[in-house]
């Protein structure tokens, strides 16, 4: 892991970091409802991390064409990219899940509030 | 015995063998030309070489070390035919990318420093290519593969890259292929021909008549 690919990365693969921020996000609201407190919520999450990254490999082979060759000649594959674009995504999914721990409280009276304006 | 050598290459597209034990070699110093019919494997051959197409059998030999895949030397730099630098990256990000070492080299290009703010896609096809084709030649790794890098270039530009060439070709060494051959006979200290799945080493125009890659009075 690099800063320099990190800047890279996200020049390139905007798409591929915007669609796993939205699924860290969606996990998030997951957790924060449920209180961090039952298994079957955190199984799940996972599963939809877990689904989250193959979409981005699939994002990735849409780009491939334009990119590959910008990164193979620096020396850098498919697994070194996409191993680096999920630990990337891993860091900012701790990260908003550290956040939403610490302002659980508040996001969930929000989100709760935000559902039920929804739902009527 | 330091340089690129890849041995025994073969290569299958469904039932059709395109590469049957081809063999390549490359010194630094040193500029391989690579003519072909279109079909005959010639970007096949350098796409196997550099690791982005799998062939069913290679033996590939980088300054006397074996690679599966030739970009994983980081020692080897690919132009491809179409455009691999993507649009949102600037001039100058790409020379700070491939070309850290001659960077001071390549900034006094006129065309380079003219451009160093601009994105890729605010260049012209030509442009984009002729960009491209600079990077790749002024690139860290000793070994540069070009897949036709004068095609979309005006004659002047493609006499100044062949001017880079020649330039650079003292510590690198290149592998190139084209169809404006008489460009790639210009430049190369070696021309191979692909042909009937096997390669053939050419020593002037006439051979290329012989093996059938130009048209010509035959006996």
């Amino acid at each position: 892991m690099s800063i320099a690919l990190l800047k890279k990365s996200i020049t390139i693969y905007k798409p591929i970091f915007l669609w796993n921020i939205l699924v860290s996000l969606l996990t998030a609201v997951f957790f924060i409802l449920n209180g961090f407190s039952q298994p079957g919520i955190y199984s799940f999450a996972i599963f939809i991390k877990l689904i989250g990254w193959s979409f981005s490999a699939g994002i990735y082979f849409m780009f491939y064409q334009s990119t590959a060759y910008f990164f193979k000649n620096q020396g850098i594959g498919f697994r070194k990219i996409m191993l680096n674009l999920v630990l990337y995504d891993l860091f900012f999914f701790i990260g908003i899940l550290v956040a939403s721990s610490i302002c659980r409280d508040f996001l969930s009276t929000v989100l709760i509030n935000f559902l039920q304006t929804a739902k009527y | 015995m330091q340089g690129l050598s890849i041995d025994s290459v073969n290569q299958f597209f469904a039932d059709r063998e395109v590469l049957s034990s081809v063999y390549l070699n490359c010194k630094i110093g040193e500029v391989v030309g690579l003519l072909g019919r279109n079909g005959s494997g010639k970007s096949t051959l350098l796409q196997i070489i550099f690791g982005s197409v799998k062939a069913n059998f290679k033996h590939l030999n980088i300054n006397n070390k074996v690679y599966h895949k030739g970009y994983q030397s980081k020692n080897l730099s690919y132009l491809p035919q179409d455009n691999f630098i993507p649009d949102q990256i600037t001039v100058l990000q790409a020379v700070d990318t491939f070309c850290k070492k001659q960077k001071a080299e390549l900034k006094q290009i006129d065309f380079v420093t003219n451009h160093l703010s601009a994105k890729f896609y605010n260049l012209s096809g030509g442009e984009r290519r002729f960009m491209e084709c600079l990077l790749m030649i002024y690139s860290d790794t000793e070994y540069i593969l070009l897949d036709e890098p004068f095609s979309q270039l005006s004659p002047l530009w493609i006499e100044e890259l062949k001017k880079h060439i020649n330039k650079e070709k003292a510590k690198k060494g290149f592998i190139l292929t084209d169809h404006y051959y008489q460009s790639i006979l210009d430049i190369s200290d070696r021309v191979v021909l692909l042909h009937n799945k096997c390669n053939y080493t050419i020593n002037n125009a006439d051979d290329l008549i012989t093996h059938g890659y130009l048209s010509g009075f035959t006996a």
